[in-house]
């Protein structure tokens, strides 16, 4: 897939403009607070619908209006796609070949794997961003992924709220039925994705690393059985003691993904670097999974690579990138930190507004 | 104007074209119009076997003799009701719900139609289908039916959801899709 033309108007700080891209490597340069993680969000928001930083969506919209737009040309498999999300004050519209549609049907043009200095902190940070990680992760390789987790979520929230709101053993059996099948395709699709990104995760670590200390991923389950019998039964075990806490203990939504290196949890035991290289790992496997599997090239977009990564890493993480066939949105204060493999577009940010300028 | 854009589906253009309809037209269908509106809360009432709108009580599918008794369709709504008759595959009897089991908006069993069925069960039948719709409140209500209806020995079964009959699989969306492909079943 190659994102040929980005429009945006009144998104964020950003001027309203076109640009077209590079089918290889992009370059967005420019100062601090100029708006080039603005572009990479409307980048990113258009391939997924889901902000970047922004909590709430509204803050998306320029600082004194009321609307926004993206518009996204892509091209896939030689046909050419219209891709448009807005925001109508609180409303969001959402289109794909002109037409309004819903979230479930916008998706399958466009996807992409985001590179951020956050990601570093993944192994530290709650399980919750972890299971945020898997689901993102694995959505960007079968969007209907989105739909289970919503469901599960939903199905999650009526429990709960039956248990403290109803004596009816009926009902609390009922909503145990609907978590219970949603819980296990959840749990389901989250093993077989850390199975597969296992695969690639070893050597992607030793690639990015340059040493093969055998990192391993686990995928750590707070419910032993995966099927919906199984997790029907373990809630309805569960039941007493989550009535008195009122809410639901176990399930897929207090599970973790864990990653250790040299039999060591690695959230504890891995230094800065090393985390840093796992987290950069797993992100590698990601594209070489979505290419064995799906025969898929995503875009990558990746966020102040200068000042994260210094100058050994960051000729690392090109060369790792070397054999990527895909699109590339890199943002930095410093062009000449970025050696890239390909020919490259540079755009230079200033205060909003993105120029391209030809590549020395 | 207003008043006719405040019902559901029936946007400011529509509204404007219909006032202008009744404007041109003879004074005599404003009239009869405004009459029928004027004494629906009088004269629409729930059947009192299938919960369905009606003016006759039991309804016209209630009362017909050739349908059949011992299957019942459960539905969350009257469109929905309406959307499998006219299919023309099904020809047992209805149950209709208004509404769904959802504990996030309130509401709860007490809140539907479901005594009424139960009074239908109690009287013997041989399959309950429901047909709610596949969300994670109809699958619930489903499972919920299914468990009242269990001491009675009576046959519940849900229908199967997935990709419309007659439409492109191109243009299904993934979620759909997928959830056909889940449910296949042997052939
Ligand atoms: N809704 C908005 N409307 C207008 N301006 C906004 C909005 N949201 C953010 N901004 C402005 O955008 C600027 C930040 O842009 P951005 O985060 O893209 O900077 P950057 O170029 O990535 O900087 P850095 O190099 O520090 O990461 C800030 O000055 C911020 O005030
Ligand atoms: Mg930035
Ligand atoms: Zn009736």
């Amino acid at each position: 897939m190659i994102l040929r033309r980005l429009e945006t108007r009144g998104f964020r700080n950003l001027e309203d403009q076109v640009l077209d891209f590079h089918e290889g490597f992009n370059v967005f340069e420019g100062g601090n607070g100029h708006g080039k993680t603005n572009a990479l969000e409307a980048l990113y928001w258009i391939a997924t619908l889901t902000p970047l930083r922004a909590g709430k969506l509204t803050e998306l919209v320029a600082f004194g209006q009321s609307t926004c737009l993206v518009r996204a040309e892509v091209e896939l498999d030689g046909l050419q796609h219209r891709l448009e999300c807005g925001l109508n004050g609180p409303e969001r519209v959402v289109r794909r070949e002109g037409k309004a549609t819903r979230a479930a049907a916008y998706f399958g043009v466009l996807s992409a794997i985001l590179f951020t200095p956050e990601d570093a902190g993944l192994l530290r940070e709650s399980p919750g961003a972890r299971r945020r990680y898997l689901d993102r992760a694995i959505f960007t390789g079968r969007s209907s992924h989105l739909s289970v987790v919503l469901e599960h979520r939903r199905a999650l929230r009526a429990r709960n709220e039956s248990l403290r709101s109803s004596s009816d053993p009926h009902l609390l059996e009922a909503f145990e039925g609907t978590l219970a099948a949603s819980g296990a395709r959840l749990v389901t699709a989250r093993r077989a994705f850390v199975q597969e990104l296992s695969a690639e995760f070893a050597s992607a670590y030793a690639h990015v690393a340059g040493s093969g200390d055998g990192p391993v991923l686990t995928y750590e389950p707070s419910l032993d059985l995966d099927d919906p019998e199984g997790h029907a039964l373990s809630l309805a075990a569960d039941r007493a003691r989550d009535r008195d806490r009122g809410f639901t203990g176990r399930g897929p939504h207090a599970d973790d993904l864990s990653i250790s290196l040299e039999g060591h949890p690695a959230r504890t035991f891995a230094s800065q670097g090393q985390q840093r290289a796992l987290v950069l790992a797993l992100k590698v496997a990601e594209i070489r999974r979505l290419r064995t599997l799906f025969d898929l090239t995503p875009v990558l977009l990746l966020d102040d690579v200068s000042s994260e990564l210094d100058g050994v890493r960051n000729a690392r993480l090109f060369e790792v990138l070397s054999d990527f066939k895909g699109q590339v949105f890199v943002t930095t204060t410093d062009s000449s930190h970025i050696k890239t493999p390909r020919p490259a577009s540079v755009f230079e940010v200033l205060a909003g507004r993105i120029r391209g300028r030809p590549h020395p | 104007m207003l008043a006719l854009s405040r019902l559901p589906g029936i946007g400011e253009k529509t509204a404007t074209r219909l006032t202008f309809f009744l404007l041109h037209a003879a004074p005599e269908i404003a009239k009869e119009l405004a009459a029928a509106l004027g004494d629906v809360h009088e004269r629409v009432r729930l059947c009192s076997v299938c919960c369905t709108m009606t003016e006759p009580d039991p309804c016209r599918l209630c009362a017909d003799p050739r349908r059949d008794d011992r299957i019942v369709c459960v539905v969350e709504s009257v469109p929905s009701q309406l959307a499998i008759e006219r299919t023309g595959e099904f020809r047992g009897r209805y149950h209709v719900l208004h509404g769904v089991l959802s504990p996030l908006d309130g509401i709860g069993p007490e809140d539907l139609h479901l005594r009424e069925l139960m009074v239908r069960v109690a009287a013997g039948l041989d399959e309950i289908i429901v047909a709610t719709n596949p969300s994670v409140e109809g699958e619930a209500t489903a499972l919920y039916i299914q468990r009242l209806a269990r001491p009675f020995g009576v046959k519940v079964t849900r229908i199967a959801s997935g990709v419309p009959i007659g439409s492109d699989l191109e243009y299904a969306d993934q979620v759909t899709l997928a959830r056909a492909l889940s449910g296949r079943r042997e052939l």
